[in-house]
């Protein structure tokens, strides 16, 4: 089954002549409109009519995260304010958050891409969707839900929590497909379990579409095994238009990374230069279809590597392997995307705190964070070190939303490094 | 008179951090008189009063300990029933909050302490001077 037959299942020669027009359209468009472009391009020395192949691509400069933020709010825009119907934010914990606007037409074309991904995984307009994630300033849960207006089906916008309730909805409403994040499907395993309801037989549930949190491929077995599910993985992030960038289709064998409306460069994140199809590196974007926001060769920090070869489903666009990890040292906890340097900030203006300190990622939702104490400033008081745990944990909740753990170390426990060491231990897998 | 020295190390709630402090007092000879221990979570303080106070906090501090060393007021005591009763009335009426506080015997029957960590000991000190209450010496307590 196929939402856009034609493009999903275009000829290679076909879409790299699309994807040519729709670059070049692309860079004259910002090399005009946005400034930040305009003096990017020139310090490169490259202009819009450089881009005569696909090739040409690697003389753009990139975008990066930062200089999102740097052009926050209104840097980015390609058009028109008048043009613009919605922002999202980016969550991020390094002080400004990243500014995403859509236009009509980038809004519809999300909605097109999503409702592709739906289709290619097996949903039809005879599905009922449960939609669990957050409906707000994070694109996840919007954007699937116009894919799925789109498709025709049912839509239950529940959002998350509230878990009795979702179970009635399950339950009454018949719903076959749910969009959810990892650690809260497992959550829902456990509450009907407690309910006394058995989630291979008494709810109707045939498929989930998990994301938002990275999670391994044991965990998608696992829920697939709890549930007697297919569970599909995706891949989107706001800046590039939502969760429908890549996706799998029934093969469930690497995410179908949409190509006419993206170029996908896998490059080494230390030089920055093109990796051969196959090899791993850090994935890098340039949207061809954006209207209000395109961005050009963006560093998304996501490691992965294209899977070489045809797939059975019959679509061309070629295909991501599961995200293998960050070529920055962000890290996700309960959804949040945060960074220790955010943490260490936060740690190093409290008196009472050394400069050693270790993140612990526990699971996807919890997280402590080891810290030593100054051995000059130790009185003696038990009261005093109480009150320096929850002085810790009251300013990082502020900063960072999650609230972790906190444990008070001797000083001179932690390992020491040299300069930026390895500050995270990441227990989970990924 | 009355205040005396009470060391507090900071320590990860782990087997054998206790050995390792107590074997360090052992090998200067420190004879320890008291103990306590106060565990919160992952770590606790451990509070010692010891014969030689100074010494065990600078061979202790060398040994790279988290450590601490205050005073604290030594309240003389009744060793008979009420003992502690009378002491902890006054305390109520006077509003002198300890911290952290515990008691032993010196002499069997006859004589116990009371040792209380405040936040300001000179005026409570006074205060309790005034209520007839006498405090041990830094002798009598830690030889």
């Amino acid at each position: 089954m196929f939402w856009q037959k034609k493009i999903e299942t275009i000829g290679k020669k076909e879409l790299e002549k699309l994807q040519l027009k729709r670059l070049k359209e692309t860079t004259e468009r910002v090399y005009k409109k946005v400034g930040f472009y305009k003096n990017k391009f020139n310090a490169a020395g490259v202009k819009p009519r450089d881009i005569k192949t696909l090739k040409d691509i690697e003389k753009l400069p990139f975008t990066t995260r930062e200089d999102l933020r740097a052009n926050y709010p209104f840097g980015m825009l390609a058009v028109p304010k008048e043009k613009i119907i919605r922002l999202h934010t980016s969550s991020g914990t390094t002080g400004k958050p990243k500014a995403i606007f859509f236009s009509r037409s980038d809004i519809n074309c999300a909605a097109d891409l999503m409702a592709r991904c739906l289709v290619m995984s097996g949903t039809t307009k005879a599905d009922v969707l449960q939609n669990m994630m957050t409906y707000g300033l994070f694109t996840g849960a919007l954007m699937m839900h116009y894919g799925a207006e789109k498709v025709g089906l049912l839509i239950i916008p529940a959002g998350p929590g509230n878990t009795d309730k979702q179970i009635d909805l399950m339950i009454d409403f018949k719903t076959t497909v749910i969009h959810i994040t990892p650690s809260y499907l497992l959550y829902l395993a456990d509450a009907l379990k407690k309910r006394g309801l058995d989630p291979k037989k008494d709810i109707f549930l045939k498929r989930a579409y998990v994301g938002a949190e990275p999670y391994s491929e044991q965990t998608r077995k696992k829920l697939e095994e709890i549930f007697n599910i297919d569970v599909y993985n995706s891949y989107g992030l706001s800046e590039m238009s939502g969760p429908g960038v890549a996706f799998e289709c029934i093969a469930k064998n690497g995410m179908h990374l949409w190509e006419d409306n993206f170029i996908m460069e896998i490059i080494d994140p230390k030089t920055g230069r093109q990796l051969p199809e196959g090899e791993e590196g850090e994935l890098v974007l340039t949207t061809l279809c954006r209207q209000a926001m395109p961005i050009i060769r963006y560093r998304v920090g996501d490691l992965t590597r294209i899977i070489k070869g045809k797939c059975s489903c019959g679509r061309t666009h070629r295909r991501i392997a599961r995200i293998t990890g960050r070529s920055d040292d962000m890290f996700i906890v309960k959804g949040v995307n945060m960074f220790p340097q955010a943490i260490e900030r936060v740690l190093m203006g409290i008196k009472g705190v050394a400069q050693n300190y270790q993140i612990v990622l526990e699971s996807y939702d919890d997280m402590s964070i080891r810290v030593e104490i100054v051995k000059e400033l130790f009185d003696g008081s038990v009261e005093h070190l109480i009150a320096l745990e929850k002085q810790i944990i009251d300013k990082l909740k502020q900063e960072i939303i999650v609230k972790p753990k906190v444990e008070l170390l001797e000083p001179g426990t932690l390992p020491s490094f040299e300069g930026k060491g390895k500050r995270v231990i990441d227990k989970r897998t990924m | 008179m009355g205040e005396i020295k009470q060391i507090s190390i900071f320590a990860k709630n782990q087997p054998g951090k206790l050995e390792k402090i107590t074997r360090i007092l052992m090998d200067t000879a420190i004879n320890i008189r008291a103990i306590t221990i106060s565990s919160v979570g992952d770590y606790g303080v451990i509070k010692l009063l010891v014969d030689k106070p100074q010494d065990a906090f600078d061979i202790l501090k060398k040994e790279g300990l988290t450590i601490s060393l205050n005073e604290v007021l030594a309240i003389e005591m009744n060793d008979k029933p009420g003992g502690l009763y009378n002491i902890a009335k006054i305390l109520m009426k006077n509003n002198i909050n300890a911290e952290n506080s515990y008691g032993f015997v010196i002499e069997s029957e006859k004589k116990a302490v009371l040792i209380i960590e405040v936040k300001d000991i000179e005026s409570a000190k006074q205060i309790l001077k005034k209520e007839n209450i006498n405090f041990f010496k830094e002798e009598e307590i830690i030889k």
